[in-house]
């Protein structure tokens, strides 16, 4: 440290900062307080948004499910769409298959076969509810609901 | 940590920091009670503090920059340095018989470019070393050493004009 830097020092050292006003520290403090307790009112406690928050999404997805599911249940009846599951299907589908093709009715009996050619069948039934459904979805994103 | 317990170990010297940096004892006390507000809400960190006294004084030079950034005000306009003087003035005290020295410091205080007024204020009002006062500013040790010099030089050639 260089001379005139310690002269400085000295010489600054005479000064200090005054104290504030008595009362000051009460009054500031008081204040403080005032706007912590107003604060603590006004704003929920974290762990309460969270919780809400938590709710809040599992309602969501909740009805999201139920209303899939009520969708789906309403354009099959109103398609007149039968779940197609596979037994659903070969139940349905055998009879008429067995008197297309008498022929085969001993030879190919096996339930791979039938259920083969009926999925072949069903397929285009599900591409047609499927594609609805898109349609749906599509349309739906395009009005923005 | 209690606000009363921060109070007391800070407050004033809070109070006085800001006071010369915002150039207003009233400005000074709303953003004091900022301050306080801003470090009751952050209680839960003090266990994770290991230098109390920077951190402190951080909070309040970020929320005295961002009382100036709203006035779009960031630094204290040269032409003001009379009114900084007075406001520098009544805020110190002195044992010099000879009132005009403190005035004279006071003005020229004033007149030094703010970031070198700052490191004077914290070194020698505020009594942080220029350690804690680099934390303070988020600077490093040597550019706070270098505005401490070239500060200390300026004041004085300040004062020696001053006396001519």
């Amino acid at each position: 440290m260089t001379d005139p830097e310690k002269e400085m020092e000295s010489y600054l050292s005479r000064f200090r900062r005054k104290v504030p006003p008595p009362g000051f520290k009460e009054q500031l403090l008081g204040r403080v307080e005032e706007r912590r307790k107003l604060e603590q009112a006004i704003t929920p406690p974290r762990w309460k948004i969270a919780v809400a928050c938590l709710a809040l999404i599992v309602i969501f997805l909740g009805a999201n499910f139920f209303i899939n599911r009520t969708e789906e249940r309403y354009l099959s009846a109103f398609l007149d769409i039968n779940q197609a599951t596979e037994s659903g299907i070969v139940e349905e589908a055998l009879p008429s298959f067995l008197a297309d093709v008498p022929e085969l009715a001993d030879l190919e009996k096996s339930p791979q076969i039938f259920k083969r050619r009926i999925r072949e069948k069903a397929e285009p039934r599900k591409q047609k509810i499927e594609e609805y459904l898109n349609l749906l979805n599509m349309k739906e994103e395009y009005n923005g609901s | 940590m209690k606000l009363d317990e921060l109070y007391d170990r800070y407050g004033e010297k809070l109070y006085h920091y800001l006071t010369v940096k915002l150039a207003s004892a009233e400005d000074a006390e709303d953003i004091l009670q900022e301050v306080f507000l801003r470090l009751a809400r952050y209680s839960i960190r003090w266990k994770f503090i290991k230098n109390e006294e920077p951190y402190v004084f951080r909070v309040a030079r970020n929320e005295a920059n961002r009382f100036l950034k709203r006035k779009h005000q960031n630094q204290i306009n040269p032409e003001n340095a009379p009114a900084l003087a007075r406001v520098i003035n009544d805020s110190l005290v002195t044992d010099c018989p000879d009132p005009s020295d403190k005035e004279s410091l006071s003005l020229a205080l004033a007149r030094l470019p703010e970031e070198q007024r700052e490191v004077i204020v914290l070194r020698f009002f505020e009594e942080l070393t220029l350690k804690e006062i680099a934390a303070v500013c988020g600077l490093s040790l040597n550019t706070v050493a270098s505005r401490y010099r070239y500060g200390l030089s300026k004041l004085k050639s300040l004062l020696e004009a001053k006396d001519d």
